[in-house]
């Protein structure tokens, strides 16, 4: 082993690569042979030739707030994680569950609202979402199919358990990087990715392609499938693209688009053409003027009359940010209950719920041992973590939960896996977790690995593109490569 | 294709054309004080004529009082508050390439971006101070680089149809500037074989038509000068050449489009084509070079509406007569140098989880 | 009481507009008290597009859009609408308001359901704007809840001032709040955003008033008035509707149009378009009784 490994200390957290002994866990003895057998600098060089491949590519994301937006590539980690099929099988069904389960609730609470009369889950986390779009109840979607790409975050905890984090049900981003990431181990590393029986990702455009042609008005054989971007402007624009391209489809803008007949059609050289399926990054309320709010400009106005009509489907639906709540997310193991009478597979983190006056007093009493999340914040925002805040912070925080409780939950401190991290010229560990995506169309099919987000910063918890995270490449190993599922996309 | 995607490749086009165009003149503007310097002149008078060019003047005039060659330089080079600079020209190329990056090759791409991220380097800057020369030999060669590369990557399709529409207007419109700039001028031959009156050498030079020229004219005859550039189909720079390949470019475009009739860019292409093609010099010259430019300019720019009418705006409006002018809220075209703060902050606010 | 009403819309660009798409309530609905027994709309220029639908509060909604270039747009609804008495419940006799909000605390049941979703925020009435400090005088301990409401009523009457000039369609309810000025479409969100803040569901009603001519006086036309005011549920009855505005309870002088749960959801009339430059809005209401 070089010296790249000398000082690696997985201290007492659960580490990807080496157990408890020091001794590296099975599935990651190829890989280490590999990295041991470079030198520190050897190591940096590829690393470093990635970064500039990514920058000349403009494999990047935008940060607000500084300068105006500035472009910066999303940080590469280049040793990749690595996770066992048998490992990954529960995962891949726990998943499935998961979204199946969403799937009926937002059904659910769409239609009858079965599930509140049956007093399975309370009325009122689930009405008071902010996401909850009660102009949406009553209007059928295709195959009554609401979250049809989700990514969902998972977290191992000291024991290596996984646990289902959060749900991420209405533009989840990152599956452009999941692709770039592979791309790049491939030049980095192409007789490892040889060697390995790694299940390869870059089907995910034809797979997305796919859920999204199943949504299609009946009777159209070829559907025109485009993908709404809100503009350059936009943090993820270059995943928009990405994905547009790799699915081979157009990527459009809200004024590409117009209704003719309760239609929606592209504007192009060549005059109007009709669209029917869109794969929409553009949040509910900017959808449609006519029904949301007025003064989108990203939107399409008229375009609820057309989906309500049957005449455009849309992926992800509308409200489908309820399931995003992180109120709601603490009632999922009662939906899998509810609707498929089983046990979840993946349990969720102990939630503590604002809403509810006792758990509310407990979260007060106890600010220094939780983490507080605000529930409809998304990339680390609105968050309180508890240990690591000041007296102050805490105090304030407790203010604005007493303010607004039911927009609160919190959470124990979860000790999340670690995995080496290169660090100048060694490795360090740093806290992971791991985004799987879902594609839910004709069947629910999850992409093997996903993007594994890094928290770069030493002793952080926080993944976040925007607050200082990085990624990995996640390589999940068929066991027996003779018996490896064909994902490939055919050469076409 | 999109609509908003044919005017933003048309566009990326002529950014980078008019980011070309202005390296050229600075280069040979620099060139020329260099000749002239031996001979004591007022440097004023070479930078003015390059203001008017690119029609600058008076801004230029709020920010500095004076002529100075290291003013006017930055100014037309690096300025972020001045629009037309090289700068903002190359910043819109690669911000259209990137609203349109699933239509173009990943090359074209990288060879935008890369030249960007050269200007608004440091190194790039520190460059444009000490060597002036070589940053805009550098942007130079990154036009070449993107002609280059769209050339061999580009189907012949509608896109490479916009783009070479967005080149040839662009380029028409920057020589008929030039051109203008030359109108005041003594239209005498000069006293003999070798002399070699400044402001037809640096001209030519300006346009890379030096040696063109001179394989067909032993004497820098102003009036034959005036004639190559303008009504020369030969040329590549040439204002005829350009609209003679923007026509060939309107036609594959109409053809495709299955424009029925003869739609109205095709028809005023054709005919400043035509005009052009049976006009002599001297007709030019009977007008006045100042208003036949200045005709010639508003023909270009008709070109440029009817393009954006015909192929941009017609989907929207299928029974629009010609001449109305039609104001949209939400522009349906290009990124251009101040874009819409409020689309910009919604855009911003799309949670991408 | 037999009324045939006329709501009048009318707008006006200082330059072409291409394409113009809207969304219309004005269909008056069926209620237990209320029959729409005609109803139609007009245009200028005539939509080339015209869809109906009922939206998810049961309202009649109306979608149609111009595509071809024009520079006015004028749309009238023309109703005959029949309305029978309202009856009210005593006030007094009426549930305490506590144990109304405690009856729509999970769990909620089955019957309570679809008034429940009356009790949280919505797009105009942030569930962030605490009215509780500014309702909390009105519902003393154990007081009958539509005595609470109809006192609620009272103050809002008494404490602000109707001044069309002070507010705007999008002023938000803690200027009203501070400046204590407002038109209808104010004194109702502030009377509903109190109910909710103490628990209990309220609803957003636009309609029309039945405006009464100075005695002696002709009845002028076209000078009758949009509407809004408030609802509030009352456990074994159903849905009161009062008006701020007025301080009464609703009559037959008051004309129900949409429901919902603040202005956002009703909008009479609701547009946008593709160009026109700047635009004005004129809208005339003309309330005729008709019959005995």
């Amino acid at each position: 082993m070089s010296s790249l490994f000398n000082d690696y200390q997985p201290e007492s957290f659960f580490d990807e690569v080496f157990s408890k002994s020091g001794k590296a866990r099975p599935h990651y003895e190829a890989m280490l042979d590999s990295v041991g057998s470079l030198t520190p600098s050897e190591y940096s060089a590829r690393q470093k030739a990635v970064d500039a491949a990514f920058l000349r590519q403009g494999v990047t994301f935008t940060v607000y707030g500084d300068d105006q937006g500035t472009e910066r590539i999303f940080p590469f980690d280049l040793m990749p994680r690595i996770i066992p099929q048998r490992e990954w099988e529960t995962v891949e069904a726990g998943l499935i569950q998961r979204i199946t389960a969403l799937n009926l609730f937002l059904n659910d609470i769409y239609h009858g609202q079965k599930i509140i009369a049956d007093k399975a889950v309370p009325s009122e986390l689930v009405l008071s979402a902010s996401h909850y779009r009660p102009e949406f109840r009553g209007i059928k979607v295709p195959h009554g199919i609401y979250i049809h790409i989700c990514g969902t975050d998972l977290v191992r905890d000291g024991k290596g358990d996984y646990y289902v984090l959060e749900d991420n049900g209405r533009c989840p981003s990152g599956a452009s990087y999941m692709l770039e990431n592979r791309n790049a181990m491939k030049r980095a590393f192409p007789g490892l990715l040889q060697q390995l029986p790694v299940r390869p990702v870059d089907a995910y455009g034809s797979m997305l392609r796919e859920t999204l042609a199943h949504l299609a008005p009946s009777g159209v054989l070829d559907p025109v499938i485009v993908v709404l971007t809100p503009g350059i402007y936009n943090s993820a624009y270059f995943e928009h693209c990405y994905l547009a391209k790799q699915m081979g489809v157009p990527i459009v803008e809200g004024r590409d688009l117009i209704l003719r007949n309760d239609r929606v059609f592209m504007r192009t050289t060549k005059g109007l053409q009709q669209v029917h399926v869109i794969y929409r990054r553009i949040d509910d309320d900017f959808l449609d003027p006519l029904v949301f709010r007025k003064d989108s400009l990203l939107g399409v106005p008229g375009i609820i009359n057309a989906y309500r009509k049957g005449h455009v489907a849309l992926a992800n639906s509308i409200g489908t940010g309820v399931a995003d709540d992180k109120a709601v997310y603490a009632l999922v193991p009662k939906m899998i209950k509810y609707y498929l009478d089983q046990d979840p597979i993946l349990p969720n983190v102990t939630t503590h719920l604002g809403v509810d006056p006792k758990e509310c007093a407990y979260i007060l009493d106890n600010l220094d041992k939780l983490v507080v999340k605000a529930v409809n914040e998304s990339g680390g925002y609105g968050m309180l973590m508890g240990p690591h805040a000041s007296k102050k912070e805490r105090a304030e925080f407790g203010e604005r939960i007493r303010k607004n409780p039911r927009n609160y939950i919190a959470q124990p401190v979860l000790q999340l896996s670690r995995h080496p991290v290169f660090v100048d010229d060694h490795f360090e560990g740093r806290h992971i977790d791991l985004r799987p995506y879902v594609l839910c169309g004709d069947r629910v099919r999850v992409v093997p690995g996903g993007l594994t987000r890094v928290a770069l910063k030493k002793g952080s918890l926080v993944v976040n593109s925007s607050q200082g995270g990085g990624s990995k490449d996640t390589w999940v190993l068929w066991d027996d490569p003779l018996t490896m599922p064909a994902e490939t996309t055919p050469a076409a | 294709m999109l609509s908003r995607v044919a005017d933003s490749i048309y566009w990326m086009a002529r950014y980078v054309e008019r980011a070309e165009n202005l390296s050229r003149l600075l280069l040979s503007t620099q060139d020329l004080l260099l000749d002239a310097g031996a001979e004591g002149v007022d440097e004023a008078q070479f930078w003015q004529p390059l203001l008017a060019t690119t029609g600058d003047e008076e801004a230029y005039s709020k920010l500095h009082k004076k002529i100075k060659g290291k003013d006017v330089t930055e100014f037309l080079a690096l300025r972020a508050d001045n629009p037309n600079s090289m700068l903002n020209s190359i910043r819109a190329a690669r911000e259209n390439a990137r609203t349109v990056r699933d239509q173009i090759s990943d090359e074209i791409w990288e060879s935008l971006n890369s030249l960007r991220l050269f200007v608004e380097s440091a190194e790039g800057k520190t460059m444009h101070r000490l060597q002036s020369a070589a940053f805009y030999e550098r942007v130079l060669r990154g036009s070449y680089q993107f002609q280059g590369i769209a050339d061999s990557t580009t189907p012949r399709g509608e896109i490479w149809h916009f783009l070479r529409l967005g080149t040839c207007l662009e380029r028409a419109d920057k020589m008929s500037r030039l051109l203008d700039t030359c109108s005041g001028l003594s239209l005498e031959l000069p006293p003999h074989a070798q002399a070699r009156p400044l402001r037809w050498a640096a001209l030519l030079r300006s346009c890379s038509a030096w040696h063109a020229f001179q394989a067909h004219h032993r004497r820098l005859d102003p009036s034959k000068i005036i004639g190559y550039l303008l009504l020369d189909e030969t040329f590549p720079r040439s204002i005829a050449c350009c609209v003679a390949e923007a026509q060939a470019a309107l036609q594959s475009l109409c053809d495709d489009a299955g424009l029925q009739g003869m739609p109205a860019p095709l028809r005023h292409v054709g005919r400043l084509r035509a005009d052009l093609a049976y006009t002599t010099v001297e007709e030019v010259l009977a007008t006045g070079l100042h208003e036949y430019i200045d005709d010639l300019q508003a023909r270009l720019n008709q070109i440029g509406e009817a393009i954006f009418q015909t192929f941009v705006q017609h989907a929207e409006l299928s029974q629009l007569p010609e001449d109305a002018l039609v104001e949209t809220t939400s522009a349906s075209g290009a990124y251009h140098a101040h874009a819409d703060e409020d689309l910009q902050v919604q855009q911003q606010q799309q949670q991408q989880q | 009481m037999n009324y045939r009403i006329t709501h009048r819309t009318t707008y006006l660009y200082s330059s072409q507009v291409a394409v113009s798409h809207h969304a219309a309530r004005l269909r008056p609905r069926d209620t237990e008290t209320q029959r729409c027994l005609e109803f139609g709309l007009s245009f200028d220029p005539e939509p080339d597009l015209l869809t109906e639908h009922t939206d998810s509060f049961g309202n009649k909604v109306c979608c149609f859009s111009v595509q071809k270039l024009h520079n006015h747009f004028e749309v009238i609804s023309r109703s005959f609408v029949s309305l029978a008495p309202v009856l009210q419940p005593d006030p007094l006799q009426t549930p305490a308001w506590e144990a109304v909000a405690a009856m729509f605390r999970d769990p909620v049941a089955v019957d309570l359901l679809d008034p429940c979703q009356f009790v949280f925020g919505s797009p105009l009435l942030l569930h962030e704007m605490p009215l509780r400090d500014f309702a909390l005088p009105s519902f003393t301990k154990g007081r009958p809840v539509l005595a609470a409401a109809a006192d609620l009523c009272r103050r809002i009457h008494r404490e602000f001032v109707f001044d069309p000039k002070a507010t705007t369609v999008s002023t938000p309810l803690n200027e009203v709040l501070e400046k204590k000025r407002g038109v209808c479409q104010d004194f109702a969100h502030l009377a509903i955003a109190s109910l909710r803040a103490m628990g209990l569901p309220a609803r957003y009603i636009s309609g029309y008033l039945r405006t009464h001519p100075p005695a002696g006086k002709p009845r002028l036309q076209g000078v009758d008035a949009s509407h809004a005011w408030a609802s509030c549920f009352v456990p074994g009855f159903g849905w009161v509707d009062f008006d701020p505005t007025n301080n009464c309870f609703t009559s037959l002088d008051h004309i129900t149009v949409a429901i919902g749960r603040d202005f956002s959801d009703v909008s009479p009339v609701r547009g946008i378009i593709t160009g026109g430059g700047k635009h004005s809005v004129g809208v005339g209401v003309d309330v005729e009784p008709v019959g005995a």
